[in-house]
């Protein structure tokens, strides 16, 4: 039994405890095995940790993190020279931060983001866009 | 010390730019414990623009309605009386807000920052299961509007201050106190004072910078200084302020949220953005 964030949950984890949402409402009880989809509708629905089985297939993840190359990571450590990188909230940002600047290399805040190209809003699947590179690591 | 008199600034300012009157009258209306909401949709109907945001409000993913919300009264069943004051109040101000618009300033990276502000304040107050959450858009919305006057009524000063803010290494509001003997977040707070909008919104808006000088409203001013943190970490940061500003952590552990939470918070504000920012465009 431990519980993990979200993002450190995989495909194959078996829930120890009822998933739930942010209001508390249940999306996927206790003993149920995780599948991709699973963790979509997870992420959709704003669960930000779950309760797993068994805790040795969480550590796997860590070592994946940010091997952000050395110029992105100097950008991104210029954008935050006001802040303490020790204090944990702005090391989370900080870290995302980086994979978003990886993300858009050039882009640099200028130009709207492509609102206009976008299809109609309110399909859930498009929630966890942006955010399928992270899962096609595994 | 005060290089420029800020009372006259704010005076001369709010003599010029009048309150819609359109927005008290829904706020009575609203209030008036025999008025009905008809007597409310009618009022807002008076005014298309108006109509036709609230429409688009009410069908944004925020309110996830699962079917298509087409006329003015269902929209606000959905949107509340509480939260419609607030929107109506934003909307009204961000039209005020719109004629500073000038070539100084990029006006497009400086509603970005406020708009991606207040989703992300939204969505914290959201997180933490605060109810009528559109006063914590509003003001993160309106947060930097004193970047507005500095570098409308200053422009004298602006050329030196942004020279000193290029550099980065000192927070903006810190070098607008040594030029000035003020920053943005108090004049910004002066503003909305003078337009009568409530104290929720000047506080927080006024102390988004030193969260802990704010003597009420400290967890809405705290929101907003972290969501302002936050909005600035996701690259959506304004031209005058290009940097994250530095963050005060103990409003962080006032605000109280998990760790955990921030990634899905980080997404959360990322979906929110691009429908907010449609309802701009």
């Amino acid at each position: 039994m431990a519980i993990i964030r979200i993002l450190d949950a995989a495909p194959g984890m078996v829930l120890a405890a009822d998933a739930q949402d942010m209001s508390g409402r249940m999306l996927l009880g206790a003993g149920k095995e995780i599948t991709a989809k699973h963790l979509k509708t997870f992420r959709t629905w704003g669960v930000t940790e779950i309760d797993v089985q068994d805790s040795a297939e969480g550590e796997k993840r860590a070592a994946v993190d940010t091997k952000a190359d050395e110029s992105v990571t100097k950008q991104a450590q210029e954008h935050f020279c006001q802040n303490d990188l020790g204090n944990p909230l702005i090391a989370e940002l900080f870290n995302n931060c980086i994979v978003q600047m990886q993300k858009q290399p050039q882009k640099k805040s200028s130009v709207k983001p492509e609102a206009d190209k976008k299809p109609a809003r309110r399909q859930l699947p498009q929630s966890s866009r942006g955010q399928v590179s992270r899962y096609g690591r595994r | 010390m005060a290089v420029v008199d800020l009372d006259s600034i704010i005076d001369s300012e709010s003599q010029i730019a009048s309150f819609p009157a359109i927005v008290p009258r829904i706020h009575k209306a609203v209030d008036d414990p025999r008025g009905s909401m008809d007597t409310v949709g009618r009022i807002i109907t008076e005014d298309p623009a108006l109509s036709a945001r609230l429409l688009k409000v009410a069908n944004s993913s925020f309110y996830t309605s699962p079917f298509p919300v087409k006329s003015i009264s269902r929209a606000l069943t959905m949107i509340g009386t509480k939260q419609l004051k607030d929107l109506v109040t934003a909307i009204y101000t961000v039209k005020m807000c719109s004629k500073y618009a000038r070539k100084q300033i990029d006006m497009d990276s400086f509603w970005r920052h406020s708009i991606a502000c207040g989703v992300a304040a939204r969505v914290i107050a959201t997180a933490k299961r605060i109810m009528n959450t559109e006063r914590f858009y509003l003001a993160g919305l309106l947060h930097d509007v004193g970047h507005l006057i500095i570098y409308t009524k200053l422009v004298k000063h602006t050329e030196e201050l942004s020279k000193r803010c290029n550099l980065g290494k000192e927070p903006v509001y810190k070098l607008e106190r040594e030029l000035l003997g003020f920053d943005h977040a108090e004049v910004g707070g002066r503003l909305l004072k003078k337009w009568q909008l409530p104290d929720e919104l000047v506080g927080p808006v006024m102390y988004h910078h030193t969260p802990s000088q704010a003597p009420d409203f400290q967890m809405e001013t705290a929101i907003i200084h972290v969501a302002e943190i936050v909005a600035s970490s996701m690259l959506y940061s304004s031209r005058i302020e290009t940097k994250v500003p530095p963050l005060d952590p103990a409003a962080w552990d006032l605000i109280g949220t998990p760790l955990s939470a921030v990634p899905t918070i980080l997404e959360q504000v990322k979906v929110q953005f691009e429908d907010a920012v449609k309802m701009f465009s």
